[in-house]
Order: structure tokens, then sequence, then C-alpha cells
């Protein structure tokens, strides 16, 4: 990097901070080469690939990921185990990893595909071997330049070394994988939107049944979509056993999770953290993690779980980090990623701007999510910059009720996908705690916080 | 076999359904109409729109799904009545209307619109979008014939669909994302489809609209009949809607057997030469002393009766002929040839343009079209659905994606070529063997195997294909037929009798009195009676709604054949032959009679009366009953149900053909009636999927269950009174024997002709056709790469193909053309005439400088 | 030099034969097209239509859903700013606001000399460094309105040339691998798996 440049900085991140029993898919780091083939190989890289290819089943090593109840990292934490179970009987099989990571302040799996690519290339394979696939593709966000160039630097370098191509480490199986760029577009990131994109389409979400992938896929042929961490679980899992997985955390949240801290808070980041072994106002405001937020700066508001995940306040703080804890509070863990919003911003202007993302990422082929997207976004903005009427509130809940009928938890939806749906959370959540800024704004004619 | 049926909940009532229904359909079954846009009984489901939600009953309890996508399953219930279900369904419309302008008033779907429809029964009355709309250029024409307005879509996927599902012709897509979607063409690429204009009956706003119908009238103005197509053999139901007598726009109704829904353009969009008042004959025209006077009636008539007498008498009943088109309906073609073979008794009588040997094998095995798709293989010789009866190629994509086992025979590639599982090649020295190696390549036996047969090859004589078919059949004895022989009815001439070796019903049945014996087979080869007319043998040709230039003669001959003998033309429009003619009758045409036609399949359809003829313009039938009546025998054909009430008595095709029929189909009844399964009431029809139809005042047949038509009763009142007939034979067997023809052999430099129909060609209907006359393409050439290397030609170059005829035109290179042949398309009637009526045309190339 | 010749073409074409259906070299090969000529151009679409047996429409339809692929010239340099909310709640609009002075061109629009085009994006993933910018999807951050000006100068100056190259070179790693092994033979492969699966799992049962 070029000196000099004051607050500006690369890419390149530094390891995850963050005291954790354990690293799982952060292990490797703590080295500022951990995204070379020199590293991987000398800090134990392949060894669980090969061991998986010369000492286990396929049926071996799935069996191993039910056993540590590997919940997936993309979103929906379903457990990779089971949906691997779900596969179709079929000649041709798919795995497909999802990388296209667009959810607002996620940025975990870039991270891992700049840093530890070999061990994406390396999870994808081991992946593949359990469920036979024939080919697997990793679908990298477009806008990961230097992530696609470190991926496909590791996966040719897994071609040299004999990871990839026919007849991998002398065991038989023969695996190729792709590495697919996507060009812009936050619906990609749904699994089946990701599989039209990945056939040459626009990425509309496939209507729904069949409910899976598993069952019909990539070119119709069954197909396993997983998370980029999800799949960076399974070196460790592998080398380790599904039981010392499952001893990590509690309940159904075993393992470690990569939680991405951001916003108001001293000191954003990626951390690793062991789950429902903290809470959230340890990643907020412990020393280790966030540190808290500016001098003399309350907490108004969290999100726990991604921009679409309902919104946490100060009383969800010692909620611990995990999956169904969460879910019973009555939001998600979705993708890991931690929003926190303090005294100094303004709710409106933050549902505002979330509700703009989801109207400008709809895919645009329901009714509801297309029009009611953009009808929010437009009234809300109208609102944020004081020309609100007061009954643009009752109007916005309605439009959210038409979007997602009852704006309940988990959400009933009028839509195909979850992204018409993810727009009632934030406008709901701000309207009912912050009512008051919504009428200062409109009596005012202006944004108080501006 | 029957379908396993599911029990469902539907509103609080348990009904049985065929399992795989959509819900949505089966609501419609029990008349519970959910509100839809992108659902369209004819594609497959995208359930975007969200209009049709309802709830359903899952594992876990009630939630809202679309009723179009999801089918019924066992147990299941349904409920479309509660809050939640209006609540959902208001949204949606309010959604929709939030960006839609306010232009109703102005656009052409204004009162048929489901948009405006849905909202006003589903929506909320009063807007509460106060945000500025959506705005786009437009309307923006996406092709000759179709326009578009951006901001009145609503995204439903139906026209895209379509093109891309249906059509095969992915040249409209959707581009950009969420509130910006929008469809489009690419770039500066039109909307070059020949199915184009579906889109524009399908799209459920006025977003989609059909240049020539804009602005044309409105839905309120319109009157409309059920009707068939009358461009091509395969009778696609149609929806024929005018206004102050004038034809304004042809819609395509579903029906299940023959189209759909689907028409092609050519179709939907040929009806402005029906209004076109100069291109039409509009009054009698008698030549007298060299000029052409307009005349009543009663002289034309009488001066035909007074030539035709006089012919008879100086040479004989064989110095008359009559030449047909397949453009006559079913009731004109009986009444002229009953006039032909009874009256006048002449054995010169061809209403099939020389296609009668193909026609005569046809009948005896015809296969249905739901047979020919549903078969286990399907031979389709000498044959280009899409360019012959094009709304065949649309469902014959749909059987074959479905798993229809194809076996092409043609000689250059077509747009049966990508989807065959066998390509053979029909070439002139393979002719012999070609049904053994077709034979060969039709998997596993013979049984349930259909062949598909066309004209396609202009250049070729018809009686080849014939030759070809009957040593197939001879393979397959069980093999059906479904014929895509072009002229809309020459199905129907054939079983009219104006036909050679075939008497009316083409069976064995009853005979009348005078009209002992079909015309006959060995001299009344269209071909043949020409020759003989020019060889001054005929006294008297009768031309039938056939112009002879079409066919391949060129405008000198026909003046020479005019100075030869009498001609005497039967016509709707004017063309060189009823120019040359000596006495020309205005025919009511496609619209303005009522009447009824036979497809390719051998199904009996109706054919509505829209308009009033146009000048002195009567039916054909009416024609020949006042030449009778003149040459002192009224033939009793006073009503067209005369017509019915005699065609009955011929027994074969019409044993039991009543006019009563067609009360209870949509469609109409398989010939004979005997093999036709009307199965049970027709289908309702979606009035969201063809909005223009449910909308329009019906005058006449309607197009639902239950309805009563009467597709004959012109007006008269007076009763059908039938002759008694006597018994008698059929004298058709030697029609039925194998056809040959030497096929000669090429000379050096000589190569075989392939001169390809095309949906649009040279032809007077589309020269008065100011919609569609720009699609008929420039004559070209093409040829082998390497024909064209040893010509020392470029691509684009100017040639000279010289034949019976020379024509000069563009040569271009293509690799899907057989060395052998020299394939040649063309704007000009003059290309038609390289055909030089021998086995198969045969051609040189030159080079032209410059 | 739209559509795509030489060794261009020969990339393009080993793009298409990647996959088990040539579409799915769609999005890549619009890549491609986009680090030849800087945006994907009419000619580049009928190509890639030909390349994978598409129509334009449909390669169009594709290709407009994607907001990393430019249908107009951008400038040599395609920065975004992210304003989507954690960069909003440490500055991201006032970045925005200060991105357009510093270029002199409202967001959506290239600066005259043809080098800059400004963007307002959505997430790119880098919320720790919040504001975030990326620079032909290069990414830079936190940034505020100094830096963003000396990242300016540091462009124009050719000294991030190596770090950041011009707009439409994505991945400058190709992909260095044997032909993807024939679909039928992993099948016949799997085949034998499936049997080894079956027979273990017979195996156990008695
Ligand atoms: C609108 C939307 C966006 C999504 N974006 C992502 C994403 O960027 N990355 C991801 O891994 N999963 C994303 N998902 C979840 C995927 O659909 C899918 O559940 C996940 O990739 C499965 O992997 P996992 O089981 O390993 O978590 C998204 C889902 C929705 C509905
Ligand atoms: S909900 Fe929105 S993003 Fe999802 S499929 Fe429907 S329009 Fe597309
Ligand atoms: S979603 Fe069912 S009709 Fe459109």
């Amino acid at each position: 990097m070029p000196s000099g440049l004051g607050r500006t900085r690369s890419g390149r991140r530094e390891p995850p901070p963050g005291r954790c029993s354990v690293r799982i898919v952060g292990g490797r780091l703590e080295h500022p080469d951990s995204h070379t083939l020199e590293r991987f190989l000398a800090t134990g890289g392949n060894n669980s690939f090969r061991k998986a290819l010369l000492e286990m089943t396929p049926e071996a090593v799935a069996a191993e990921v039910l056993t540590a109840n590997l919940l997936g990292r993309g979103g929906a934490g379903f457990e990779a185990g089971r949906k691997w179970g779900m596969l179709r009987k079929a000649k041709r099989r798919y795995l497909v990893v999802n990388g296209d990571e667009s959810e607002p302040a996620t940025f975990k799996d870039h991270l891992l595909v700049e840093r530890d690519p070999h061990q994406l290339v390396e999870g994808a394979s081991i992946a593949a071997y359990a469920i036979g696939a024939s080919l697997a593709v990793i679908y990298l966000r477009g806008e990961f330049a230097l992530g696609l160039e470190r991926v496909q630097e590791a996966i040719n370098d897994a071609y040299r070394i004999g990871a990839l191509g026919r007849d991998i480490f002398g065991s038989g199986f023969s695996l190729d994988i792709l590495l697919q760029p996507g060009a812009g577009a936050y619906i990609c990131g749904e699994e089946t939107a990701l599989l039209e994109s990945l056939e040459g389409k626009r990425g509309f979400p496939r209507i729904k049944p069949p409910y899976f992938p598993a069952v019909i896929g990539l070119y119709g042929a069954p197909t396993i979509v997983n998370n980029v961490e999800t799949v960076s679980n399974l070196p460790w899992i592998v080398e380790h056993g599904g039981e010392a997985f499952k001893s990590l955390g509690s309940g159904r949240s075993t393992g470690t999770r990569l939680f991405a801290l951001s916003g108001q808070v001293n000191r954003p980041g990626v951390y690793e953290v062991e789950m429902t072994k903290i809470t959230f106002r340890d990643l907020i405001f412990g020393e280790e993690y966030g540190q808290g937020l500016a001098p003399s700066r309350n907490l108004t508001a969290f999100i726990p779980g991604g921009a679409s995940s309902p919104w946490f306040f100060p009383e969800h703080l010692d909620l611990p980090l995990g999956q169904d804890e969460v879910a019973k509070a009555g939001s998600m863990l979705g993708s890991g990623s931690v929003i926190v919003m303090d005294d100094s911003s303004c709710p409106v202007r933050s549902a505002w701007r979330i509700a703009r993302f989801f109207a400008r990422e709809s895919c645009g082929q329901c009714t509801p999510c297309r029009e009611g997207g953009t009808w929010i976004d437009r009234i809300m903005e109208r609102i944020e910059i004081g020309n609100g009427r007061e009954e643009d509130l009752d109007l916005l809940l309605d439009l959210c009720d038409n979007i997602s009928p009852g704006v309940v938890w988990p959400p009933a939806q009028t839509t195909i996908c979850v992204l018409g749906p993810s727009i009632p959370p934030a406008i709901s959540a701000a309207i009912s705690r912050f009512r008051d800024d919504f009428l200062l704004h409109i009596k005012e004619g202006r944004c108080p916080h501006a | 076999m029957p379908d396993e049926l599911v029990s469902v909940t539907l509103d609080g009532q348990v009904v049985q359904v065929a399992k795989g229904t959509p819900i949505i359909e089966a609501l419609d079954q029990i008349g519970v109409h959910v509100p839809r846009f992108c659902y369209h009984p004819r594609m497959s489901a995208v359930g975007v729109c969200r209009m049709c939600l309802v709830e359903v009953s899952g594992p876990r309890g009630f939630s809202l799904q679309p009723s179009c996508y999801l089918s019924v399953a066992e147990g299941m219930e349904v409920v479309t009545t509660s809050e939640a279900v209006r609540k959902a369904q208001g949204g949606v419309i309010e959604f929709l209307l939030a960006n839609h302008p306010l232009d109703c008033p102005v656009c052409d779907k204004g009162g048929e619109c489901p948009l405006q429809d849905q909202a006003f029964a589903h929506g909320a009355g009063e807007t509460r979008y106060v945000e500025e709309k959506r705005h786009y250029a437009k309307p923006i024409p996406i092709s000759r014939l179709i326009k578009l307005d951006r901001e009145r879509c609503i995204q439903c996927d139906r026209c895209t669909r379509f093109a891309d599902e249906v059509a095969g012709e992915a040249l409209l897509d959707f581009r950009g994302r969420g509130n910006a979607i929008r469809i489009s063409t690419f770039s500066s690429v039109e909307f070059d489809s020949y199915f184009s204009g579906n889109v524009t009956q399908i799209c459920p706003v006025g977003a989609l609209t059909a240049t020539p119908y804009r602005f044309k009238a409105r839905p309120w103005d319109l009157t409309q009949s059920a009707s068939t197509c009358g461009w091509c053999s395969f009778g696609c139901q149609v929806s024929v809607q005018a206004s102050q007598n004038e034809l304004t726009r042809v819609l395509g109704i579903d029906s299940d057997a023959i189209n759909h829904s689907w028409l092609c353009d050519r179709g939907r969009f040929g009806i402005s030469e029906v209004n076109n008042r100069d291109s039409r004959v509009l009054s009698p025209w008698l030549r007298e002393g060299g000029a052409r006077r307009e005349v009543s009636w009663t002289r034309a008539v009488g001066a035909i009766a007074e030539v035709v007498k006089q012919a008879k008498a100086r040479n004989g009943n064989a110095s008359v002929a009559v030449i047909g088109s397949g453009r006559l309906n079913l009731e004109d073609s009986y009444a002229w040839a009953k006039l032909a073979l009874d009256v006048i008794g002449t054995p010169l009588v061809d209403g099939l343009l020389g296609q009668g040997g193909i026609a005569a094998t046809w009948f005896e095995r015809a296969a249905s079209i739901e047979q020919a798709l549903s078969s286990r293989a399907l031979i389709a010789l000498n044959v280009d659905p899409k360019e012959e009866v094009p709304v065949l190629h649309l469902r014959l994509r749909e059987a074959v994606r479905k798993g229809l086992h194809l076996i092409e025979v043609n000689s250059t590639a077509t747009s049966l070529s990508a989807m065959a599982a066998t390509s053979i090649q029909l070439s002139p020295d393979k002719v012999g063997e070609l049904a053994e190696v077709v034979m060969r390549s039709v998997p596993g036996g013979e049984g349930d195997v259909v062949i598909l047969v066309g004209g396609l090859n202009r250049a070729m004589d018809p009686a080849v294909t014939s030759g070809i078919l009957q040593s197939l059949v001879a393979a397959m004895p069980e093999a059906k037929i479904l014929s895509a022989l072009g002229a809309a009815n020459v199905h129907g001439a054939f079983l009219a009798g104006l036909s050679p070796g075939v008497l009316p019903g083409a069976g064995e049945g009853a005979l009348p009195s005078s009209w002992r014996a079909p015309a006959d087979s060995s001299r009344a080869n269209y071909a043949n009676i020409l020759r003989a007319a020019s060889a001054g043998e005929v006294g008297v040709l009768i031309l039938l709604d056939c112009d002879l230039e079409e066919a391949g003669v060129a405008p000198a001959a026909i003046e020479a054949l005019g100075e030869r003998c009498a001609l005497i033309s039967l016509a709707s429009y004017e063309s060189a032959t009823s120019r040359a003619s000596a006495v020309t009758l205005p025919l009511a045409t496609w619209s303005e009679a009522r009447g009824s036609m036979v497809n390719g399949e051998g199904r009996m359809l109706r054919l509505g009366e829209q308009l009033e003829p146009a000048g002195l313009s009567k039916p054909g039938w009416v024609a020949a009953s006042l030449v009778a009546s003149d040459l002192g025998n009224d033939m009793s054909i006073f009503t067209a149900g005369d017509i019915w009430a005699e065609l009955k008595t011929w027994g074969g095709a019409f044993a039991g053909v009543e006019p009563e029929i067609f009360n209870s189909t949509l469609d109409g009844p398989l010939l004979p009636v005997a093999r036709w399964n009307a199965g049970g009431p027709p289908r309702a029809l979606d009035p969201v999927a063809t909005p223009g139809i449910a909308s329009v005042r019906r005058q006449g047949p309607d197009f639902r269950a239950g309805a009563v038509l009467d597709p004959h009763a012109t007006g008269t009142g007076s009763a059908p009174t039938a002759k008694v007939l006597t018994a008698g034979r059929l004298a058709a067997a030697d029609a039925r024997a194998g056809v040959s023809v030497e096929i000669g052999v090429a000379g050096e430099d000589e190569a075989w002709l392939v001169l390809a129909r095309r949906v649009y060609e040279a032809d007077a209907r589309l020269a008065a056709n100011p919609a569609l006359a720009s699609f008929v393409r420039d004559d070209r050439v093409m040829v082998s790469p390497a024909r064209l290397a040893r010509l020392g030609a470029d691509d684009g170059d100017r040639v000279r193909v010289i034949g019976s005829v020379e024509i000069e035109a563009v040569v271009h290179s293509d690799a899907s053309i057989p060395d052998w042949a020299i394939a040649v398309e063309g704007r000009t009637i003059a290309v038609m005439h390289l055909v030089d009526g021998a086995g198969w045309s045969r051609v040189r190339l030159e080079r032209l400088n410059g | 030099m739209a559509r795509f010749e030489g060794e261009m073409l020969g990339r393009a074409e080993r793009l298409a034969s990647l996959y088990p259906d040539p579409r799915s070299a769609i999005i890549p090969l619009c890549h491609l097209a986009q680090e030849q000529d800087g945006y994907v151009t009419e000619e580049a679409i009928a190509h890639i239509g030909e390349l994978v047996g598409a129509t334009g429409a449909e390669v169009q339809g594709t290709a407009s859903f994607y907001d990393m692929l430019k249908f107009e010239p951008v400038g040599k340099y395609v920065i975004g700013v992210c304003t989507n909310i954690s960069c909003m709640l440490r500055g991201g609009y006032e970045l925005l606001d200060a991105a357009s002075n510093t270029l002199g061109v409202p967001p959506g629009e290239t600066t005259a000399d043809g080098i800059f085009t400004l963007e307002e994006v959505e997430c790119v993933a880098h919320c720790d460094k919040a504001p975030a910018v990326q620079i032909n999807y290069r990414y830079f951050g936190p940034v505020d309105s100094d830096a963003f000006a000396e990242l300016v100068g540091q462009l124009k100056s050719g000294e991030l040339d190596e770090q950041v190259p011009e707009h439409g070179t994505l991945i400058r790693v190709l992909r260095d691998a044997p032909p993807p092994i024939p679909l039928e033979e992993i099948d016949a492969e799997r085949a034998r798996q499936d049997a080894e699966r079956e027979a273990r799992a017979a195996s156990r049962e008695v």
C-alpha cells in the first residue's frame, strides 16, 4: 500500500480479533500470507480432504457433518447435514457455493475468500465428495475483484497439486471446480436466483415448490447450495470430528461463527466467537470486540442478523449469540451481521435506507415487491426530508401488510421469495419504536437529526 | 386413460378434481373466478403477478398461495373468500395501479381490459399513490405490426413467455431489474415472428397493441362471430370482429382440438384486403367486343349458360372444364361440383390443383391433430408446418417437448430440423427407395404412426409426394395421415366431389340419378385440364376463386388462354385471371357468407358471416344455383340448408352431419361423425386469456356450452328439400391406385429446383393488404457454398435462374442447401413460373456481370 | 473491435466450453466484453448470443439485470461510494457529496475527460471500513473527503496502476486447469461410486 494515505486502507484485513476458545474457520488468519498455497500447506491444508478421500466414505463424511449439527451460515440457518440428506437420487448432482454476500453489513465471506481461499476450495471439495457432486461451482459476488483472483489462484493451485481434476490423491474421486463471478445483483444471493444467474439468466428467484434445490437445482439436477462460511467449516469438522464441533456452543447452535460488527461502534470488524457463549452486549461493548460506542453516545437500536432482520433494542443486549435464542426473541441471527445505531443517527433515515436497498434490489417479478418496495422507499424519503404527512404512517404499515401480511416474524408473504418481506421489519420496527421521531419530521418539515 | 382424481375442499365445497389441475382451474370448474393476470391456460405458470393469491391449507396451516401455480392435492382446502385473501388481492391491484397511467379513455384496451375490470371488482376505488409515476417513451414500434406502451405494462411475463416458450423465438425479453424492469426487443432488432400478433391478444393491458387495429374501434362498437381462419387448412378457430361493415380484427379462440387460441400473423392481420374495395370484384363483368363492362347478375349468368350450352352442343360435355382452388367453402364447392358433374355433365373437374392423389390417400386414414401429436412417431413428408400451416408449428413444438418422436423427410433444412429426431433427405435420385429408408428410422414397429404430408416444395409434382406417401402406407397399413396441404378448404373440395375420382362424401354411398360418375381422374388433373385448354380442346374454362397466375401461369399465357376458350371466373379479388375472363362473377369472400370448411384432419368447421357481401357479391353456391337454373335445372338448391340436407344423403364423410352439430362443440365434428369423440361440454373460455372475446358483443354463435348455433340459417326460411337418391356405387378406385411420375434426369449444368412455400408469398390478397405486404421477401436464390464457388460468384451477387422462364435475383450461400439443389424464394409471381410442370423442375444458374 | 477476436475470441470460446450449458458463460462473457471495450457493446451482445446459442434479446435481458455491466461507455475508473446502512451511519452520504464535489460530476455521471465515473453503490461488504469506496471493484476504506481527494490524485498520477486496473478488467488470474472432465465420464464414475455406496449400505444391513 502506498503510505501517507491517511485513513484509507486497502481491502486486506487484519486477522479477526477477539478471544475465542478455538478458531475453526479463522485459524489461519493470524498469518499475513494466509492466502498463499505455502501457508495453506504448512498449516495442515488438504489434510482433511486427503483424510476424507482416503480414509472415509462419503457417507461417513456426511455423518460427521450431521453429528456436528453445522447450521448453514448463509442466512436461513438450515442444518447442512440434513440438507445433504435431502438430495434427490440422480445421475448428476451439483454443489454450488454461495459467495454472493450482499446482505447489507455482511462481510465475513469477503474476509474468507480473500484471506483463506484454499480453505474454501478444500471445504467445497469435501462437500462435493460427501454428496457425490460431479461438478462444483463457487459463485462469488462480482465486486470481489481481489477475492475472485485469490480463489481462482487457489483453484489453479489445487489442480496443480492434484487436489482437483481426475483421480484426486489417487483416490479415484474426480472433481472440477469452476469459479463464477456475479455481476452486481443482491438477489442472486437467494439460492434459486443464484442458480438462475449461474444458468446465464436474470436472477429471478424460482417459484416454490420445489422448495429445495436439492430436489431440482442447477440444470434441473439435484444441487446443494451452501454458504462460503458453511463449507469453510468442513476441513475442521473432518479433522476433529462432528462431536468435537458439537461440543462447542450449545443447543442447536454448535461450533463457532463469524460475526460481522458494523455501524456506530468503536471497533467494527469480523469476530469469530463460540456460539451462545457471549451476548450482544459483549460483542458490541466487550474489550476484545466492538469496544462500545463513541463517547457520550447511547445505543438506540441494533440489528442482529443483517438488514432484513427485525431490529433489537437495548433491552435485547443480554441475549446470547445463539440461533434459537435470537429467534425466540423475535428476530434472527441471519447472516451474522450486527449493525449498531446510536442516538446521533436518525432511525427514520436508517429504516428508509434499508427499505431503499431492498426496493433497488427487487428482482422485479412479483408485483408487491416491485411496486410496493419503491412506493415505500418514496414515502420514507418524503418523510425523511420533511415532506411527510401523518397519514403516511398508516399507509406505510398497510403497504407493509400487503407485502407481508400481518407484518409478523417469521414473515408471511405475498411474494415468491423473502426479499419483499424483508422491507417491513425495518419500517415497522422504526414506526413502532420511534413514532415520535416520525411525527417530528412531519411537524418540523425536516430531519431533526440533520 | 382416465385422470386420477383427488378430493379437495374449495370454499367449503368438496369436489373431485383431476390430479395436477392448477387450483385456479379447479375453481373455474366450480364457477369461482379468481382474479388473475399472468396466468394463461396455454402457457406454463409463473406465478409472478400475485393477483390470484388464495388461502391454501398446508402442513403449517393456511397460507397465501398463487392458485395459478399450485396444483390440487388430496385433502387440500382452499379458501377464496377470507379477509386475508381480499386484503392481499386488493393490495396487488393497488400496487399494479400505482404506476399505471390513467389513460383508459384513449387506450385501445379500454372496455376490454382485465386490469380495468379487475380493478373495478377488487380495487379500492380511490388512489393512495401520490408519488410520481414511471415514465417511458411511448409508443415504441417493436415491429411493423406491434406497438409497445411501457407505462401500461404490468410485467405479467405473458408476451415474453409466449415468444420463448410457445413460439420458440426469444426476441422479446425483460430488460433491467426491479422497478425498472421492462419488456424489450434487442436494440434495433425487430420482433419479427410469424406469431407476433398473439402477444397483443394475450396482453392483459394496453401495453402491446396491434398497429393495424390501433384506434380503429372500441369493444362496445364491435360485433363478432365465431369462425375459422381462411388462410390455410389447419382451421384455426377465430372470433371475427367488425364495426360498421368493416372487419376490424381477428382473435384466436381457444380450441382444444386445433389452435389453443394461437394464430399466425397472416391469419390475424390478413383481413384488410376484405375491406379494400379497390382490390375486390364488386359486380359481374362481361367482356364484349374486347371491352369489360359491368353487367347485372342476370346478364352475366345468362351469358355463362349460353357459352356452356354452345360448347356442349359443339363439342360435347367435355368441352366444359372446371378448376377450383380450395378457397371456396364446402357449400360452394358442393354446389359447383353438382353443377359441373350432374347438370353440365363434364368429367373435367379439379378443385385440388393436382393434389388429388394425396387427398385420396388422406381421407380414408385421416388422423386428428391430437392423434398426430400424441402418436409414437410422426413422419413429416415434404412439409414445413411453420410455412404451410403455421399454428401446427406451435402445437408441434409443444408435442416434441413432451416427447413426440419426429422424423423429417424434406429436401432442405426446415423449421422441423431442429426438433426432429431424424432428418431424411428427399432428393430426386432417392425417391424410389425413400419409403424404405424412412421405415428404418421408425422406432419399434409400425403401430401408431402418423404421416404429416404437405406440399412444401412447389417444384416437385404433388404426384411425387403422393407416390412416396402411398409406398409408406403400403409398408405401414396402419399408418394414419394428417394433411397439411395448404389451401384452406382443399380437403372440403375433395369431400364435396370437386375433385377427380371422388364423389361427395368420398364413401361408397348413394348416387343421385344423373350424377353417374365422379370427375375423370385420368383426364381431370388440373395440369391436364390446362394443357387441354391451351390446346384448344376446351371451349369453356370455369375458374372458381382461382387465380392462374398464383398457380404458376404467366399473365401472357392467361391472356392467350382467354383467346383460346371462354374463361369464366368466380372471384372476390381482381387478378390477371379475372381481367382476362369473358365473364366474372363477384364472389362473397371470407366472413361475408356463412358456411363451413374441412381442415387437414377432416374436421368440419364453421365459417361465420360477419359482413354484408361487398358490392353485388354473392355466395358461390348461389351463383351455381343461378347458372343451373339458366341451364334448365335448378338443382333443388335454394338455401345452404338444402346443401347440408343433400350432403347427408351421400353418406361417407357426411353420414350423420346435422347443422345442430355445431351447437355442441366449440370446434366442429371430425368427419365422419362416427370418428368423432365430442367429449364433454366445451370448456368455458377464460375471459382474461383473450380479453377481446369476452367483452365484444356477440352476434350469432356463442362461444360457450349450451349456446344454440345455426351456422346455416340464411333467413329465407325455406325447409331443406332433399332429392330422393337412388343407390349407386363409387367409381373412384382409379384415383386410389398408385401414381407414378417420371422425375427425369438433370442435365450437366442443371440442378433440381426447391421452391418452398412460405407464409408470406406473392399472392393477390397479401398484395392488397397494407399491413402484410412488406413481409413478402425479395426474390433470392440459395445454393450450397460449393455450388456458389463453382459458379464463381460471391454471396450477394446477382444471378440469372433459367428454367421454363428466366428470373434474376441475388444469390446467397447456405450450408443447409444440398449440392444437387437450387433453392429459390420470391416476392414476384414470376418465381413460381420456374415450375415447369415436369415431375421435378430443373433450373440452371448464370452469373450476371457487374 | 466490439466482437471478440484473436486471443479474446479464444478466451471467449474457452469460457463457453467450460460449463455443461454454454449459456452459463453469459455473465463471464459480458465481463470479458467489458475487459475488451470498457463496457458491453451491442456487437458484443450479439456475438455472445452466437457463442452460447441465445438471442440478442436474451443476452441483453440477462446482462441488463446486473449493475456491474455497463451498456454505455464509462470512465477509466468507476468509483463507487457506498451509502448503505453501515456506511451511511459513518458518513457515506457526506462522502458521496464530497466525491461529487471533487470530481465535479453528480453520481451516475462521467467526468468530461472520461477518466472518472462516480456511482452511489449498495453495500459492498466492506462495512468495517466504512465509509467504503470501491474503484473498479478494488476496495478502500474508511475514506473521508481528504482521503478521497488523495485517492483521485493517486489514480491520476498512476500510483495505483498496479492495484487498480482499468475499468472492465475484473479477474487478472485466468483459469489454469485442464478442460473440465466430460460429464459422461463423471456420470460413469458416479454410477460406479453409487453402486459402491449401495453395496456398503447393503452390507451394513446384513
Ligand atoms: C434475498 C436473499 C438473499 C440471500 N443472500 C445470501 C448471500 O448473499 N449469501 C448466502 O450464502 N446466502 C444468502 N441467502 C440464503 C440462501 O438462499 C441460502 O439459504 C444459503 O446460501 C444456503 O447456504 P447455507 O445453508 O450454507 O446457509 C439469501 C437468501 C435470500 C432470501
Ligand atoms: S419478492 Fe421481490 S426479489 Fe423476491 S422474487 Fe419477488 S420480486 Fe423478486
Ligand atoms: S400469480 Fe397467479 S395469475 Fe399471476
